[in-house]
């Protein structure tokens, strides 16, 4: 039987289902009994998506450097 | 300043055929899409002090290279591997030869937990618990920009290849020569110091 400490350290290869049919259902019965795995599970969850949603929002105005990076690839473009 | 979003440049073909035209919006939109991507990886492999150089030098092979891009891969693909095999010869040049594979494995000592393998302290439910709700949180989303910002560099690069680009992990691996173990272990690392920093602040409200 997996212990809580276990299911913690296991919780990315669980969510990304690298597991066997066996080791998921050992994953699985410890979460019904488990309230505290469950809900970190959820949060590790949550915490990646909503990584996901703040980056796929739209890139703040560039900074000085990377204007003038813009400015020097365009001329790079136009040496061809 | 007119940095004008221009839709049509999800297209990565349109972007592409813009960018060989010289088009300045078009080069500003793939600086602001792709720079802080291609320097988390730079940053990855080759630390902090030659990632800003490395990515410079990325970008202009790749805009040399640009016409021949087949669009084999996406350009995002393409972009990384540029860099990181940019950052991987530079590295070698530096002669420093500490491997990328080494200090990763699992440390014992987690504080969360007792000695019986049990939860120190309840795993409380959170507040704000669908990431909609994380994401809109002005305050709760710039401790999170800064939790991801502060991982060490080998987290953040393949955080950034797997949770945010998406990167299959055999490819993962491939990019940043480094073993699907030790890939798996600094990804479940940088995943729990972002659920930490947003448990953190729910505990807190």
């Amino acid at each position: 039987m997996l212990n809580c400490k276990e299911i913690a350290q296991q919780a990315s290869d669980y969510i990304d289902q690298q597991y066997s049919w066996r080791q998921r259902m050992a994953f699985r019965l410890h979460l019904f009994i488990c309230g505290n795995c469950r809900r970190y599970i959820s949060q590790l969850r949550s915490s990646i998506e909503s990584l996901r949603l703040l980056k796929r929002r739209p890139q703040p105005i560039l900074n000085d450097h990377q204007k003038d990076l813009a400015k020097l690839l365009r001329e790079e473009i136009h040496k061809r | 300043m007119n940095q004008t979003p221009n839709a049509s440049f999800d297209d990565e073909q349109i972007l592409i055929q813009a960018l060989l035209a010289g088009e300045s919006a078009a080069f500003e939109c793939l600086i602001g899409r792709y720079h802080g991507r291609m320097l988390a990886v730079a940053r990855g492999i080759i630390g902090e002090a030659f990632a800003d150089e490395v990515v410079q030098d990325a970008w202009l092979s790749a805009i040399k290279a640009l016409p021949e891009f087949a669009g084999r891969s996406s350009l995002s693909t393409w972009l990384l591997q540029i860099t990181a095999n940019g950052a991987k010869s530079r590295l070698r040049r530096e002669k420093r030869h500490q491997s990328l594979d080494e200090g990763w494995q699992l440390e014992d000592n987690d504080e969360r937990f007792d000695a019986r393998h049990h939860w120190r302290e309840d795993v409380s439910q959170w507040e704000l618990n669908t990431p909609e709700a994380i994401a809109e949180n002005a305050e709760l989303s710039a401790i999170i920009e800064q939790a991801f910002s502060q991982l060490p560099p080998m987290q953040q690069a393949v955080m950034e290849l797997y949770d945010l680009q998406q990167t299959p992990m055999p490819e993962v691996c491939n990019i940043l020569e480094i073993s699907a173990s030790n890939a798996r272990v600094l990804l479940h690392r940088a995943r729990t110091a972002i659920q930490q920093q947003i448990a953190q602040y729910q505990d807190s409200i």
